[in-house]
């Protein structure tokens, strides 16, 4: 029996220290680290014909949009030359990255996979000596078995981490206290890892895959507490923000003069969106805003800056909001 | 001791005899835990070593202690299981047949892999042996292959009254002296070797 090997993207933005003594080709900075690193994990190219190529080499807290943008772009640039795509990321703000390329890339036919080293460089614990270690599984493999999903069956954008699989629009981190690192809102999984990778039946997959890889960051999010004066929230209200994002947790508050001033910044164009963790909406008459519920709080936020950079028409910003994108939701809906 | 042992699916009479063959020669090794793709139960780890995993959060082939694989049909999954013991270092025994290549390892320099991997080009003869003498280096004890096979043997008085004076305050009994004298016999005979090998 002859099978085909496989040709993956292999993408550099951070999350790539293999050792914490960080000597060189322990990670990837910048791109003449890579040869020294690939050397290290030469087992790699037992999987898979590798193609390295160099992202970002910063601090995770760093990558935002124009990280996502330029994933998203080369992602769609070598689909047709590629049969799956790795991306080592920072811990720190994966599942962002994770959210925003799920809805930057839609309807993949091949798998995206996120992973990254739960290692820190010297630097980074230089930076914040506080922050706690990540004592699970080694690194090495992780990144065998994140490479070993990038050639396997599931389609879309996916997070490997550990023994789970993680459908990439749904990755946040687990609560403080978790043997987890990750968890995956609605407690959707795609597959885990335990002998071997074991996949979940897959979500059904809509239309050809199509790259959407705009996005607009201008976005404040604003969580009103009882007592707290507007007036603290003008500059946001007023200020140079492309959309805005309000959320009602238990306890906010949505006073009537607050109404106004959002109806004002919705007024000069600014959308205003509602977001309400969990699944059960506000009445409607109440809030004169669309809003979003049953979708993580991530996947809210970057949907709003995803869905502000397709359209500013404000029936057609709506509907893209309320429409299930990337299996966002944990209801399904058209 | 907890082996996971792989061997890709197929319709090959002649390799499923041999992966039968295998799993025989790892059963041997008493007190071991065998997890493999061509048993019914797939998983079979102590309960400590399933608590272990759920707590950490860590894929099952962490509580493994070594990786016996059959690669003499390309198979993805082969190729990931290897790559997963170079890189954590876990020993592992890649068989391959006589005829074959181990084809995975042309991906790797010589100095790339280490020594807990070991890729063995095995005959029907030293099946048996290569993977007890693997699995006695994991242990760290040395594995002796089970005697099976019933003989019938008549001895004289005089002979069964020096199998007693040898065994006498031993742990053995008259039957293990005479197979431990059988084998140090077999192991100091060039002659035998040379018939082996003649088989491969």
């Amino acid at each position: 029996m002859v099978f085909r090997r496989k040709k993956v993207l292999l993408l550099f933005a951070g999350g790539t220290t293999l050792d914490a003594r960080d000597r060189p080709g322990d990670s990837v900075k910048k791109s003449s680290d890579i040869r020294r690193w690939m050397d290290q994990m030469a087992e790699l190219g037992i999987i898979a014909d590798l193609d390295p190529e160099f992202v970002y080499g910063g601090e995770a807290a760093g990558i935002g949009a124009e990280e996502w943008v330029a994933l998203a772009q080369r992602i769609r640039g070598g689909y047709r030359d590629y049969d799956g795509f790795l991306v080592l990321h920072g811990l720190e703000t994966l599942p962002a990255t994770a959210v925003a390329l799920s809805f930057m890339l839609q309807s993949l036919t091949r798998p995206v996979v996120l992973t990254g080293s739960p290692l820190r460089t010297r630097e980074e614990r230089r930076a914040d000596p506080g922050a706690a270690e990540y004592r699970g599984m080694g690194i090495k493999a992780n990144l065998v078995n994140a490479l070993q999903v990038a050639i396997g069956e599931l389609t879309g954008v996916v997070v490997v981490f550990g023994s789970r699989i993680i459908p990439g629009v749904r990755a946040m981190f687990a609560p403080p206290g978790s043997p987890h690192l990750f968890e995956s809102f609605g407690d959707a999984f795609l597959g885990r890892i335990d002998l071997g990778i074991r996949y979940a039946p897959p979500p059904a997959r809509r239309g050809a895959f199509r790259a959407a890889p705009a996005i607009d960051t201008h976005v404040v999010t604003l969580d009103i507490k009882p007592g707290v004066p507007l007036e603290l929230f003008d500059a946001a209200l007023t200020g140079r923000a492309h959309g805005i994002l309000v959320t009602l947790t238990t306890g906010s508050v949505l006073p009537s003069e607050a109404v106004a001033r959002l109806k004002r910044a919705e007024a000069r164009g600014v959308p205003v969106v509602l977001f309400r963790p969990g699944t059960t909406p506000p009445p409607r008459e109440s809030y004169p805003f669309p809003f979003l519920t049953g979708i993580s709080g991530p996947a809210a936020v970057i949907k709003v800056m995803w869905a502000i950079a397709q359209t500013r028409d404000h029936r057609k910003l709506i509907r893209l909001l309320q429409q299930d994108v990337a299996g966002e939701f944990l209801e399904k809906r058209p | 001791m907890k082996v996971y042992l792989y061997t890709s699916p197929t319709d090959r009479r002649d390799l499923n005899a041999v992966y039968a063959r295998i799993k025989e020669a790892v059963k041997q090794v008493e007190g071991l835990w065998l997890s493999s793709n061509i048993e019914r139960k797939e998983v079979n780890l102590p309960p400590e070593s399933l608590t272990r995993a759920e707590e950490t959060q860590t894929p099952l082939l962490d509580q493994v202690d070594a990786i016996v694989l059959e690669g003499s049909t390309a198979d993805a999954q082969i190729g990931y299981l290897l790559a997963y013991a170079i890189s954590t270092g876990k020993p592992c025994l890649y068989l391959f047949e006589r005829r074959g290549q181990a084809q995975l390892f042309r991906h790797l320099k010589p100095a790339q892999i280490p020594k807990t991997v070991r890729a063995v080009r095995y005959t029907r003869a030293t099946l048996a042996e290569t993977i007890h003498g693997f699995l006695g280096t994991v242990s760290g004890i040395e594995i002796r292959e089970a005697p099976r096979i019933k003989f019938t043997l008549r001895i004289t008085k005089t002979i069964e009254q020096y199998l007693g004076f040898k065994t006498a305050n031993t742990n053995l009994t008259k039957a293990d002296w005479l197979r431990g004298e059988i084998e140090r016999l077999m192991r100091d005979d060039p002659k035998f070797r040379d018939f082996l090998r003649s088989l491969e």
